[in-house]
């Protein structure tokens, strides 16, 4: 990573805001049990889909649950899934990326025919027949894409190293006496690093999605605990009549994916600007 | 080479180049270069005749892999790819905490039972025999039987596939007749506001779980103008209308991450091939713009995105859970869901083999077809 990457990043706007309300999101999901807001499972059966009002800032859900509460507490599942999702593929990826793409050799062919079969599959596919055989709940799911996620970043950090190995200072490191773990760690790593945020970022929006999309079908986070893919599959049901209810979860995940993919893509622009 | 003032990025010279001006120009690349391709073209050029087109000029050097030799080397190369999929799906299933059969039977069967059944199922053999038994039976299209309907799993999944293709085709047809356009028409305003627009429009498009945009667009064709069927799906054959009507949303709501993709890859590769000798060489010829761009450019700038197509549509196979889910149609995703659902593990099982086969199996076709498009890829 140069740092006139990181300086083209930082004068540009459109990547401020995203990432912004990123950082927004983290820190409303971790001080959630924080803020003075109504319990997200404390049930008033008899003001059910109530519109805004001051005692509920965003109204209420079919069973007269507080909406806002319930967005705020969705980011934490939503954060948390995808962070640990997403921390665990980078990890397990990348030393498997780096540790094959610089040895090369039979381990290499094995795992790279390994991973290209895990990537045989839709995502969300794979991840939700992984959570079929492991139980639903929001660790599960994070587990499912931890595994769905880990040979994007094998591939992507091979790829690299291989372009990278070859280099004279990676040579020259070599010739210096420097072992295979301080090549690959100190003098590999820092040179590939890029693509792999880029591809992290890209995977936390769709981490996102995916999270969502697995609790709107009920094999998700499990209630109480709400998350904003189950409220969009509540909400559904209510379309005809009060579509409001709907729109919430659907502009909160919007929002969040948007400003995620686009902090992605600046940055992709920000590293490699010759690239259209 | 220098670029000249007036001429567009990324282009060497300007529209109204004359054809006399541009072989003086290529003389002067000729200096610098003195590449094959410019002796070639400027004798060409000089003797009126004709221009190599691309697709004639990869094969003079006469070693372009015969098609066939290219399509068994490729078939050959499947197997191993087929194997590790089928090992996946059959390691998840061993996965699950438990015993298989005391899922499938439940807590209260026989013991007699048990062991009846484990040796049907050959539960007592050890796992790599149990793989090449159970691998014996899906090459002979044996897929078990579902725990909950009794039903065979092949059936299950031939009975929806009507459905899956059905919204497969609609979604790509969709997105490919947005993306192109808009892809092209972004690569030729480079840098102006059309551009500009194009990709904030695709980023949108990237970043709108599929989920909320048919929120959306229930909520506006069903809902609020009620001119669209909200769920459901028709026969082609019983009632082609109805068959439309059904699929728009669901197709929509599906194809738009396609074709956010897509745009951006026709883009680029389109950028990409403008820049290219063969481009400055048709318009050299005196080529109006359109027809350089739509024929030059288009068919090769096409080449990778032909790739994107068929690895999107494969994904489709097996991806569309959540849109199947929201508008009721049966199809393959759905079934997932419900072995899921039930603990249904040969529905699972074999839903998610399918899916992996018909991955690795449009990749065969997509290499395939790009060998024919593109004989260069088949030196590779």
């Amino acid at each position: 990573m140069h740092h006139s990457a990181w300086r083209r990043l930082g004068s540009d706007r459109i990547a401020l805001y995203g990432l912004g309300i990123w950082i927004g999101l983290m820190v409303m999901a971790i001080v959630a049990p924080l803020l003075p807001l109504p319990s997200y499972e404390d049930m008033n059966l008899e003001r059910p889909l109530s519109l805004p009002s001051t005692r509920h800032w965003l109204g209420t859900d079919s069973f007269g649950r507080d909406t806002l509460s319930r967005v705020v507490y969705g980011a934490r599942v939503s954060m948390g899934v995808a962070t640990a999702a997403v921390g665990v593929a980078v990890v397990v990826g990348t030393m498997a990326g780096l540790t094959v793409g610089y040895h090369r050799g039979l381990v290499d062919t094995t795992i790279s025919r390994v991973m290209d079969g895990v990537m045989s599959f839709p995502p969300v596919l794979l991840a939700i027949a992984l959570v079929g055989a492991i139980g639903p709940s929001a660790r599960n799911v994070a587990i499912a894409l931890a595994i769905v996620y880990v040979p994007r970043f094998t591939r992507v950090t091979r790829a690299s190293v291989l372009g990278v190995a070859e280099l004279e200072y990676v040579q020259a490191a070599h010739a210096l006496g420097a072992g295979a773990a301080t090549i690959m760690f100190g003098h590999i790593l820092p040179n590939v690093a890029g693509p792999i945020i880029v591809q992290a970022t890209a995977s936390y929006a769709y981490a996102i999605i995916a999270e969502a999309g697995m609790s709107f079908l009920g094999l998700g986070t499990q209630p109480p605990m709400p998350s904003w893919g189950s409220m969009l599959a509540d909400a559904r049901r209510y379309l005809e009549t009060d579509a409001w209810y709907a729109a919430i979860p659907c502009v909160v995940l919007s929002t969040s994916v948007v400003s995620i993919t686009l902090v992605g893509d600046r940055l992709r622009h920000a590293l490699d600007p010759g690239q259209r | 080479m220098a670029e000249r003032k007036g001429a567009e990025p990324g282009l060497p010279f300007s529209h109204g180049e004359g054809r006399a001006n541009c072989i003086g120009r290529l003389r002067q690349d000729l200096r610098e270069r003195r590449g094959a391709w410019a002796v070639e073209t400027r004798d060409r050029l000089e003797r009126g005749g004709e221009l190599p087109t691309v697709a004639r000029s990869w094969d003079v050097d006469g070693e372009v892999m015969n098609l066939g030799r290219y399509v068994v080397r490729k078939l050959i190369e499947i197997v191993p790819a087929l194997a590790v999929v089928s090992i996946l799906v059959f390691t998840l299933v061993h996965l699950t905490p438990g015993d298989p059969i005391t899922l499938m039977l439940g807590p209260f069967a026989s013991q007699e039972l048990v062991d009846a059944t484990r040796a049907q199922y050959q539960l007592d053999a050890p796992l790599p025999s149990q793989y090449f038994s159970w691998a014996g039976r899906v090459i002979r299209g044996d897929l078990g039987r579902s725990i909950q309907t009794r039903e065979p799993v092949a059936k299950m999944i031939a009975d929806r596939l009507p459905v899956t293709f059905s919204l497969a085709v609609w979604a790509t047809l969709f997105s490919c007749v947005v993306s192109i356009p808009a892809g092209v028409a972004a690569a030729m305003h480079a840098g102006r506001p059309l551009d500009t627009m194009t990709i904030a429009a695709t980023a949108l498009c990237l970043s709108i779980p599929d989920f909320v945009a048919a929120t959306v667009l229930v909520l506006v064709g069903g809902v609020v103008l009620r001119v669209l069927p909200m769920v459901g799906y028709v026969p082609l054959f019983a009632d082609p209308l109805g068959f439309f009507s059904h699929l728009v949303m669901p197709a929509t709501a599906l194809g738009l991450i396609y074709l956010g993709l897509l745009s951006r890859m026709v883009r680029s590769s389109m950028l990409d091939v403008l820049g290219r000798d063969y481009i400055r060489t048709a318009r050299a010829k005196g080529l109006g713009d359109r027809l350089v761009v739509l024929t030059h450019g288009l068919r090769n700038a096409l080449i990778p995105s032909v790739a994107l197509v068929s690895l999107n549509f494969a994904n489709m196979l097996g991806g569309t859970i959540v849109i199947e889910e929201i508008f009721a149609l049966t199809a393959l995703g759905r079934l997932t869901v419900r072995g899921v659902l039930t603990r249904d593990f040969p529905v699972i099982q074999g839903a998610t083999l399918f899916v992996g086969f018909g991955f690795v199996l449009s990749s065969l076709v997509t290499d395939v077809l790009l060998g024919i498009i593109d004989p260069r890829i088949r030196h590779r």
